[in-house]
């Protein structure tokens, strides 16, 4: 590590007050806008004091945090990919964000007024499932640096494999060499998927628990017994469709190695919105009265929707193959989502060139 | 990207799209109330034996303020008694109803009481008795994708259609008739509304102690208070012995409704009094 990299020299202004900008509004204007609506709602509804007190206490943390947060943001954004600088920064971010986490819990006092006002919910449980995709978040400025080093390291705008193969001599099998992935790419994904498919449907789960289970009506059980077979396989399938979701991001577009997860991953995906659905079927008993839905008509049609991906991925498999081979089986770099950018680093100052 | 991977995600987020708007207009009607049932008038829906099957009409009335047609509305009755024997099922053809309209939909239930085995049809018509009804209800929403039923259950006392039947000894009278003895007894019952206006066969017998037996049939008209007298004809000797006040006389009346029975009968002597 150099100290060099921590230069100013090295920075852009402009891509720190960018990525301040998206900062602020991350860690401060949004929380900051919520925790503000929420005191007006207690204090114009004549609500608990003792929640306006607690929202007192998080726009306090908010603002500090928040502001420091941005801070962070703009020199993490101001260092360019492959830095030191930027990783620190990045780690910093990634860290301190579980520590804004944490703090809006208040040391358990959140979790007790919500529960002696509202209704009883684990927030330590939430916050356990928020750590884990946070813990992603503190690899992926890791990944970043690695993925990225060599191009900040050779300023050659060489992105990939070193060397050149010959097309001729790759099999369907070499895709699978580690050297074509991107680890900020395939954690970036993995995050997602475990936040989408785990995380977030735990957290509702969760919240419709202790919010039914609160109104302490009979008719409910089979309701909220339910739930719970659907939070096991919830993270049945989330885990692996998690797992899946790392080597679909890490590999390139084109490459076996992304087709086979990726079609993996629509598959059970598909399984789990028929079992998070509750696989059309929603039974109720009201007072002696059996109330069915049958909403698997609505449920076939997204999980028609969401079949599409398979069509999607096989054809971005035949699109990029040919591509990729004749691009020398480079690393794909960029999101794979938006339109794809030259894998050159673009041309720099002087000033600006790599001080490693 | 490339045109057809573009493609394809437009697709997805097309059907995407089309699910999140079907599934809004699916469920917003229900949330401001846009499908209501309710009966077309309170004052319907009164049961009435037509025949010899019990019938319930009662006009719904439902309106459907959705954006999609129900169809395939299905109302279903079955009833029971009350040891959970299945007594008829009554089940109405498949109604649709179209989107932004009100539709009446005449719900029938019916319950021909010689599907039932006599006695159970002896107890509806005579004694009353608790059965017990399922009602489901099953429609469609939504070209179809929705599916909804509602099942439920109760019971409800059956009140007799025949009751009460009572021989009234003591305002029992002897009549003299073309020349011929008759011994009058009156006998009291209550008839349900829904078999006012029908008419019962009464069986009246007599007999003494002596063994002479004598009976007459005769009609019953049914209606708010059935006040029935059986004139029941006696030989001489018969009178003779009714006259000196100390023969014990038995008199049965058997109320005859839709090939089932039930009986009244009572024993008395001189003392109910002379008259006529």
């Amino acid at each position: 590590m150099s100290g060099g990299e921590f230069s100013w020299k090295n920075a852009s202004a402009g891509r720190g007050a960018l990525s301040a900008v998206k900062g602020a509004l991350k860690y401060l204007v949004v929380p900051l806008v919520l925790v503000t609506l929420g005191i007006a709602v207690v204090t114009n509804e004549d609500g608990p004091q003792a929640i306006a007190d607690i929202l007192g206490e998080m726009r306090s943390i908010v603002l500090v945090l928040g502001a420091v947060l941005t801070v962070l943001s703009f020199f993490h954004g101001a260092y360019p990919k492959g830095t030191y600088s930027r990783l620190t920064f990045g780690l910093a971010i990634s860290v301190l964000v579980i520590v804004y986490a944490y703090l809006l819990l208040l040391n358990g006092r959140t979790q007790e007024v919500i529960g002696r006002e509202l209704f009883e919910v684990d927030l330590w449980l939430i916050f356990t499932l928020y750590f884990f995709t946070a813990i992603f978040g503190v690899l992926m400025p890791l990944g970043e640096f690695m993925d990225r080093r060599p191009l900040w390291l050779n300023g050659t705008g060489a992105t990939g494999t070193e060397g050149t193969e010959a097309p001729e001599a790759h099999r369907p099998y070499h895709d699978f060499r580690l050297r074509y992935g991107s680890l900020y790419n395939g954690l970036r994904l993995a995050r997602n998927t475990l936040t989408w498919s785990v995380v977030l449907p735990l957290i509702v789960i969760i919240l419709l628990e202790a919010g039914l289970t609160s109104l302490e009506v009979e008719e409910l059980d089979p309701l909220l017994s339910s739930l719970e077979d659907v939070a096991a396989v919830v993270v049945l399938l989330g885990l692996p469709m998690t797992a899946l979701a790392f080597f679909k991001g890490f590999y390139p577009r084109g490459s076996v190695s992304r087709f086979i997860p990726a079609e993996a991953m629509v598959l059970i995906g598909l399984y789990w919105i028929w079992v998070i659905g509750l696989e059309g079927k929603l039974l109720m008993e009201v007072e002696e009265i059996d109330i069915s839905l049958d909403y698997s008509g609505l449920l076939m049609l997204i999980m028609l929707g969401s079949g599409l991906w398979l069509v999607y991925y096989a054809l971005e498999f035949f699109l990029y193959r040919k591509e990729w081979k004749e691009g020398g089986f480079k690393k794909d770099l960029e999101k794979k989502s938006g339109k794809k950018k030259t894998l050159e680093r673009p041309a720099e100052p002087l000033d600006k060139a790599p001080q490693p | 990207m490339k045109l057809p991977l573009l493609a394809t995600r437009v697709g997805i987020l097309a059907v995407k799209l089309s699910v999140a708007v079907l599934v809004a207009l699916s469920i917003l009607p229900l949330l401001m109330g846009g499908i209501g049932i309710g009966l077309e008038d309170e004052e319907e829906g009164e049961w009435a034996l037509d025949g010899s099957t019990i019938r319930l009409e009662a006009p719904l009335m439902v309106s459907n303020d959705g954006f999609f047609d129900v169809t395939d509305l299905r109302v279903g009755f079955t009833f029971k008694d009350r040891d959970g024997n299945v007594l008829a099922v009554s089940e109405m053809d498949p109604v649709d109803i179209p989107a932004g309209r009100e539709t009446a939909i005449p719900i029938e239930i019916a319950l021909d009481l010689y599907d039932l085995d006599r006695q159970t049809r002896s107890d509806l018509i005579f004694n009353g008795t608790d059965m017990a009804f399922d009602l489901s209800v099953q429609a469609r929403y939504t070209w179809n994708l929705v599916g909804m039923s509602v099942d439920g259950g109760s019971e409800m006392g059956w009140d007799a259609l025949l009751g009460d039947l009572q021989v009234r000894s003591d305002m029992a009278y002897l009549r003299e008739m073309d020349g011929n003895q008759t011994v009058v007894v009156p006998f009291t019952l209550y008839a349900n509304d829904m078999v006012r206006d029908g008419q019962a066969l009464a069986l009246t017998e007599y007999w003494d102690s002596q063994g002479y037996y004598a009976n007459v049939t005769q009609m019953v008209d049914l209606s708010d208070n059935i006040w029935e007298e059986a004139a029941v004809p006696l030989s001489s000797e018969a009178y003779d012995r009714v006259m000196t006040g100390e023969e014990q006389l038995t008199v049965r009346v058997t109320l005859f409704f839709l090939d089932c029975s039930n009986y009244e009968e009572t024993t008395f002597t001189e003392q109910w009094g002379w008259g006529g």
